[in-house]
């Protein structure tokens, strides 16, 4: 089956996103707009996800929700992990968490946020969520993969905290399962990307959504056997495609 | 002015005993984001970067840079220092930060 993905999407606990963002107002809109598979992936933290797989048993059934994080590398480039279950997310977060090189600044705690499928406020992440961890690239790829998560370089077309951007060619050694760029990404964007990235991998387009106005209808899908995480794993490591709206496919 | 002179006049230290020292950098660029370095540097240029990714040196190599020097006590990995020995670009590294070093390898006359 044909099913729509956007595997980038922060909550409220994500510093950066707004208060909006709880977890029965992502699984609306993310279902509103035609997406079959999201993927909850906050800052260097995994504590909503378990919520928002929750909230979308209860308020929009049918929604494939993965537990994801998105990880900040010491040369701070962003690369996002989907799990397989909420336990390996929790164990991959504790590995994360104790390699953050920054500690909190004023007053940043307060905006992150934990909260339950409901949206009642069960307490704040402690760690500051904003800052990189002392992993290399290639260091966060392996500690995703030896949980069996995706790896997934973040916005690689963007200039902040892009891959490309800040290291400037794809490293040789990473490996990856798939390649996100954003969803506005021009053709001839995707264009001069494919010419940087090894042939095979896969490229997806998310919405990275930090808002509700940012989910939009999907630009990414895959043919898969069903909604579980090991149909996904297999269709990115076997068909290697991805259409998109416009060309095809 | 070489590396080996510079090793001589700032509190520099050399990050492996097999680099040549004896090449002259022609002026510097400071940057992080390897994008940027590769757009904007120029060969032969000394490059003051904390980024310490093996693509550094991939970079380094595409630009013609001459040698790396890392502030704040910034040391590379070992696979980035083999990489520099096989293309043959110098790595040091200094306490200083970047700002203090910039100024005073211009003083020494690298501009
Ligand atoms: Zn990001
Ligand atoms: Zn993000």
């Amino acid at each position: 089956m044909r099913f729509a993905l956007d595997l980038h999407i922060h909550t409220l606990l994500s510093p950066c996103a707004g208060i909006e963002m709880i977890p029965v107002n992502i699984v609306r809109r993310v279902q509103e707009v035609g997406i079959d598979i999201m993927a909850v992936t906050d800052h260097n933290a995994v504590g909503n996800a378990e919520s928002v797989i929750k909230s979308a048993l209860k308020y929009a059934p049918g929604l494939g929700v993965f537990p994801g994080i998105e990880v900040t590398s010491k040369e701070e480039v962003h690369i996002l992990g989907i799990l397989p279950s909420v336990e390996s997310a929790r164990k991959l977060e504790s590995m994360i968490h104790s390699h953050l090189v920054n500690p909190p600044v004023k007053d940043s705690l307060a905006e992150q946020l934990i909260v339950d499928e409901d949206a009642n406020f069960i307490r704040y992440e402690e760690h500051f969520l904003m800052g990189a961890t002392d992993f290399s690239v290639e260091e966060v790829s392996d500690l995703i993969h030896s949980f069996d998560g995706i790896v997934i370089p973040a916005h690689i077309d963007r200039e902040s905290f892009g891959l490309i951007y800040n290291l400037g060619l794809f490293p040789p050694d990473l490996e990856v399962d798939a390649v996100e760029v954003s969803k506005f990404a021009k053709e001839s964007t995707l264009v001069n990307l494919r010419r940087l990235i090894p042939p095979d991998v896969p490229v997806l387009f998310s919405s990275d959504a930090h808002f509700l106005d940012d989910i939009v209808p999907p630009r990414s899908f895959l043919e898969l056997m069903d909604k579980s995480f090991d149909s996904l794993k297999e269709a990115l490591k076997n068909y290697g495609y991805v259409r998109n709206h416009k060309t095809g496919g | 002015m070489t590396f080996r002179e510079l090793l001589g006049n700032l509190p520099l230290e050399n990050l492996g005993d097999d680099f040549d020292l004896d090449k002259s950098p022609r002026g510097g660029y400071v940057g992080d984001l390897l994008s940027n370095v590769m757009r904007f540097a120029k060969e032969g240029n000394v490059w003051i970067t904390v980024q310490t990714h093996i693509n550094v040196i991939a970079v380094a190599t595409l630009v013609g840079i001459s040698g790396i020097i890392f502030p704040c006590g910034v040391e590379p990995p070992e696979e980035t220092i083999k990489k520099a020995r096989e293309e043959h670009i110098a790595l040091l590294t200094t306490k200083l930060d970047a700002f203090t070093l910039c100024g005073k390898i211009y003083e020494l006359g690298i501009r």
